[in-house]
């Protein structure tokens, strides 16, 4: 792509003159700053910092070329080639479904020993509570499958996948409120502004199907009190085209994708062309990069028209692949419904899909609220696994599923309505396929399911780990933004290199 | 000081050096008794002097080992007395030896006597302060304990009218927890925990119980702390369980107590329970509770291996120098509609898949694979690309491959001979192809490199996948339902659950 500007011989980079840029990008910051405050050295430093990063976004190149990110590959052999990253919105308590602690059952009702309590962080919402019963499981748990993992009677389907399953069982966080542990997890920092998750993995490897966003977003459950939050799923800093797509419940899963009355895919096409040319003119004047990110968003959108349809078409599937994924699958707007489009996507190259479902928020009338979200879930997820692993794509693909934290092992609020209150001090997450360790559960925590006291993990820990998965160096995976270099793990995290299953590795590439 | 204190640990190790040496000796002494076997008389000076030495060396160690401090009472004292004599006595032997005198040869039984005698008595010692009082006899029969000083072991008391909440209760759990350290032999920090007076006179900064108020209690206070505070108990071991500083925070709030029935101290329900499993406990020791999380000790030494391993590849692949692919088989391969991306940055073997999964692939686009260098692509993904018997022929070439995705394509049993000519594949998938039937187990079986195969949704029934398992016992096989794993029997996909017996309902 090197070739000499006919101006003043500069190198081009990527398709845009560096100096160009420069000088537009400085040109544009003085009329917004209006020549008022931070003229001279420091403004001309944060220009060039600016331009610097965002000049090697390259033009849109033919509509077929292959996107194949930054990085095309990472540093290490990818044993996960795509990722669904199942998030139970609100912190399933995972004292009720996987963690099985029998003093919880044998002290039912007694205080927690404040020994125990110790200095432990608790959420304001139960930290005025005169006493702290420690509170059993609501329903019993059992050892299920070759690996013998205790699992709730609240999932019987997931119990019977168990042996595909990888447990992390000492997870903790700072961070006690949805919002900022739900951003934490995904991007690396508790506020909202960085480059999500998804986002990252986008930018580095790009995506295995032209025809289709690498990184796609799909919610189902019902609001109840905590809300999903697109800076989750944000390029943060990154061009925007790395943010993910949400693809809506319904019969129009991306709005205004379909072309309005009247106008046929040809006019459409057209329209597109001389909106491109009038872009590009634009660029010429203007030398804004983020131009270019912006056509390659209308194309994409041009082309899923006919991608998306096809995704959500589900006429294709065998019945006993619909009825696997249990009742709901048929209805948009499940976690059913999604889990099969997730596979769908799965199979067409999409490299990062993340599923939220909403209602894991049980403060109060955990029982029932449990058996519900426990019901919509737990078949479907099951079906996953399954649906994967039958049809070879488990052991490439990279199942996740957690929480932004856990539940306290005492209760919150009255008797007849009682719930489980925010906890960090540790909770559970499980993996699947996408070479990490079957069967294998990863560090402990204490007979009171309220501390970890074995292999500490963080979500840094779970981010480089999913990385290092993809074949990517958390480490290495950076971008230059405001002065310095900012990566998903922010300063921390390191892989856990237990789960990831090396001894089959050799079978799976080279 | 700390190097001193580096070479006084070996002299745990070196101690077995003279011990056995003296052995040698007396067994030499015994042989060349009254002018027997005088061949052996050369060996016998030897012995002696390597004995004497030995011994000296030993005992030097042991000083620097002392210095380090946390060594007093009877038993460290017996055993520097008794092991420095040994080092005296085995250098007199060694003189005598070497002069031949005739004093010698009358005193020679007794000295000898007198050293395997002081062997015995400092190597019991020594044992007892490495692994604690009452190592050696714990587990003998009750007219050896009673020999030895030691309380008979009766039927451990196993009910809460009989059970004494020190003997019974507490001692157990501090005998198991802290008297590596806190013995009448090893007493670091001062505290000795053998006996309960012993205990309640506390260590160096004074009482560590305090009867009545588990929260002013220094034993309580420390094995609560987290394991990475300064004052942490046991310190460099995991921490006790809650059940056990649960019971250990009952009873001394309850007074401390010992000389009475715990039934007359009426505990609450809770900690009844908990002295119920210490009084009886599980098979293999330890609480319901602990022995949920018993970590499987070969297996999780295996995958820490695994892990280490790991992470040293990741460190040296940080340092290998980025290699390119060949950028002319990527051009060419992008140009016939597929996507190729490198194994790795330092690894120029080939992954492919079509750009367009699924939409418009022919029979034309996989002509391009004939014509790149067939050694470069070793995972090729050819789902759901129209493709029939005819069309995948281009593949025979690519030796390389090791794991081929055909799923969701138009082929039969005829196609499979092609993956014969593949002599690295290890997996293929052929889900989606109603074409494959049991017919083709031969020629699957055929292909010695392969390990993993995918048949669900293909016209294979339970006897052909029976028929491949049979074939090749290697090999796993996965056809949704009805999956075999390689060596065993197919396999029920659900296992019936275990129960647990003390399940909570």
């Amino acid at each position: 792509m090197k070739r000499r500007s006919k101006r003043d011989g500069a190198v081009l980079i990527g398709g845009s003159d560096l100096k160009d840029v420069v000088d537009a990008a400085r040109r544009s910051f003085l009329t917004k700053a209006g020549l008022g405050l931070g003229l001279g050295a420091v403004a001309a430093v944060d220009v060039l910092g600016l331009s610097r990063a965002n000049a090697t976004v390259a033009p849109p190149a033919s509509r077929t070329a292959p996107n194949l990110g930054k990085f095309a590959t990472g540093q290490f052999p990818a044993t996960a080639k795509r990722v669904i990253y199942i998030h139970l919105l609100g912190a399933n308590s995972t004292v009720d479904l996987w963690d099985y602690k029998p003093l919880l059952v044998k002290m039912n009702g007694q205080p927690m020993p404040a020994s125990e309590l110790g200095t432990q962080k608790l959420s304001s919402m139960s930290s005025g509570q005169a006493a702290f019963f420690v509170t059993a499981p609501v329903k019993p748990l059992r050892q299920h499958g070759q690996s013998g993992v205790w699992v709730s009677d609240f999932l019987p389907h997931l119990a019977g996948v168990v042996d595909e399953l990888c447990f992390v069982k000492s997870m903790y966080t700072e961070q006690l409120n949805h919002g900022p542990a739900q951003m934490l997890l995904h991007t690396g920092f508790q506020l909202a502004g960085r480059p999500s998750d998804g986002a990252w993995v986008s930018y580095a490897l790009g995506n295995d199907n032209t025809n289709l966003p690498s990184f796609i977003v799909m919610t189902s459950g019902i609001l109840q009190g905590v809300p999903t939050d697109t800076g989750t799923w944000s390029a943060g800093f990154l061009p925007s085209e790395f943010q993910g797509a949400q693809l809506r419940e319904g019969a129009d899963p991306v709005l205004y994708l379909n072309n309005i009355g009247g106008v046929t895919s040809e006019e459409r096409r057209q329209l597109l062309d001389s909106l491109s040319n009038l872009a590009r003119a634009d660029y010429r004047s203007s030398q804004d990069p983020d131009i270019f990110s912006r056509i390659r968003q209308y194309e994409m959108s041009y082309r899923m028209q006919h991608s998306i349809p096809e995704i959500v078409d589900f006429s294709d599937e065998s019945k006993s692949v619909l009825d696997m994924y249990g009742p709901n699958v048929m209805r948009p707007g499940t976690f059913a419904h999604n889990a099969l489009i997730a596979r769908r996507l799965s199979e067409r190259g999409v490299k990062f899909i993340t599923l939220y479902d909403l209602g894991w928020d049980h403060h109060f009338q955990l029982p029932e609220r449990m058996t519900k979200c426990a019901q919509k879930f737990d078949q479907p997820a099951a079906a996953l696994i399954r649906d994967l692993k039958q049809r070879g794509m488990l052991e490439d693909t990279l199942v996740v599923c957690g929480s932004e934290f856990g539940r306290t092992p005492f209760a919150q609020g009255s008797a007849g309505a009682w719930g489980r209150d925010h906890h960090g001090g540790n909770f559970t997450w499980w993996m699947a396929g996408g070479g990490t360790r079957a069967g294998y559960s990863h560090g402990q925590t204490d007979d009171f399911n309220y501390n970890v006291i074995g292999k500490p993990t963080t979500t840094y820990d779970m981010n480089a780990t999913m990385l290092r998965l993809l074949g990517i160096d958390h480490e290495r995976l950076t971008y230059f933004y405001l002065g310095r270099n900012y990566r998903l793990t922010d300063q921390f995290g390191d892989v856990v290199n237990e789960v990831i299953d090396s001894s089959d590795a050799a079978l799976r590439l080279s | 000081m700390h190097f001193i204190y580096f070479l006084g640990r070996f002299h745990v190790l070196a101690v077995h050096l003279p011990i056995a040496l003296v052995l040698i000796v007396a067994a030499l002494e015994w042989l060349t008794r009254k002018g027997r076997r005088p061949d052996l008389q050369p060996a016998l000076g030897l012995a002696w002097g390597a004995t004497a030495i030995c011994a000296i060396g030993t005992v030097i160690l042991g000083y620097m080992h002392f210095a380090e401090g946390g060594f007093h009472g009877p038993t460290v004292e017996a055993h520097r007395a008794l092991g420095t004599s040994i080092a005296v006595v085995s250098l007199v032997g060694w003189i005598m030896r070497s002069q031949a005198s005739i004093q010698f040869q009358k005193a020679r039984p007794a000295i000898v006597v007198l050293l395997v005698a002081l062997v015995v008595a400092t190597g019991h010692f020594g044992g007892e302060l490495t692994h604690g009082s009452g190592y050696l006899v714990q587990y003998a029969p009750n007219f050896i304990r009673e020999m030895a000083g030691l309380a008979p072991i009766g039927p451990r008391a196993t009910t809460l009218a009989a059970a004494d909440p020190y003997t019974d209760v507490i001692a157990p759990v501090l005998e198991q927890r802290c008297m590596q350290c806190h013995s009448s032999s090893q007493q670091k920090g001062g505290l000795d925990m053998s006996t309960y007076a012993s205990l309640m006179k506390g260590g160096g900064d004074g009482p560590v119980i305090v009867k009545g108020n588990a929260k002013a209690s220094d034993l309580i206070r420390r094995v609560s702390l987290p394991q990475t505070d300064d004052d942490y108990m046991p310190k460099e071991h995991p921490p006790l369980s809650a059940d056990q500083i649960t019971l250990l925070t009952w009873w001394v709030n309850g007074g401390a107590r010992t000389g009475v029935k715990v039934a007359a101290l009426n505990p609450p329900p809770q900690i009844q329970s908990l002295i119920q499993d210490e009084l009886n406990p599980a098979p293999g020791g330890g609480s319901a509770a602990e022995l949920a999380r018993q970590p499987n000790a070969a297996r999780d030494k295996a995958i820490e291996e695994a892990a280490r391993k790991l992470a040293q590849e990741a460190a040296l692949a940080e340092e290998q120098p980025p290699k390119q692919a060949d950028p002319k088989a990527i051009a060419q391969l992008q140009a016939a509609g597929f996507m190729a991306r490198q194994v790795s940055l330092s690894d120029t073997d080939l992954v492919v898949s079509p750009a367009l999964p699924g939409a418009g692939f022919s029979a034309s686009n996989i002509q391009a694979l004939s014509t790149i260098p067939s050694d470069q692509i070793i995972d090729l993904n050819l789902a759901d690309a129209g493709l029939s018997d005819a069309d995948i022929a281009p593949i025979a070439r690519l030796t390389a491959l090791t794991r081929l995705r055909l799923d969701d394509n138009k082929l039969t049993d005829r196609a499979l001979p092609v993956l014969s000519s593949l002599p690295k594949l290890v997996e293929v998938n052929l889900v989606g192809n109603p074409g494959i039937s049991d017919a083709g187990m031969q020629a699957l079986a055929a292909i010695k490199s392969l390990r993993r195969v995918y048949l669900f949704q293909t016209g294979v029934t339970k006897a052909g996948t029976a028929k491949l398992h049979q074939l090749r016992p290697d090999l796993e096989i996965d056809a949704g339902d009805i999956s075999v794993a390689p060596g065993g029997a197919p396999q029920n996909p659900d296992p019936p659950a275990r129960q647990d017996p003390k399940s909570n309902s």
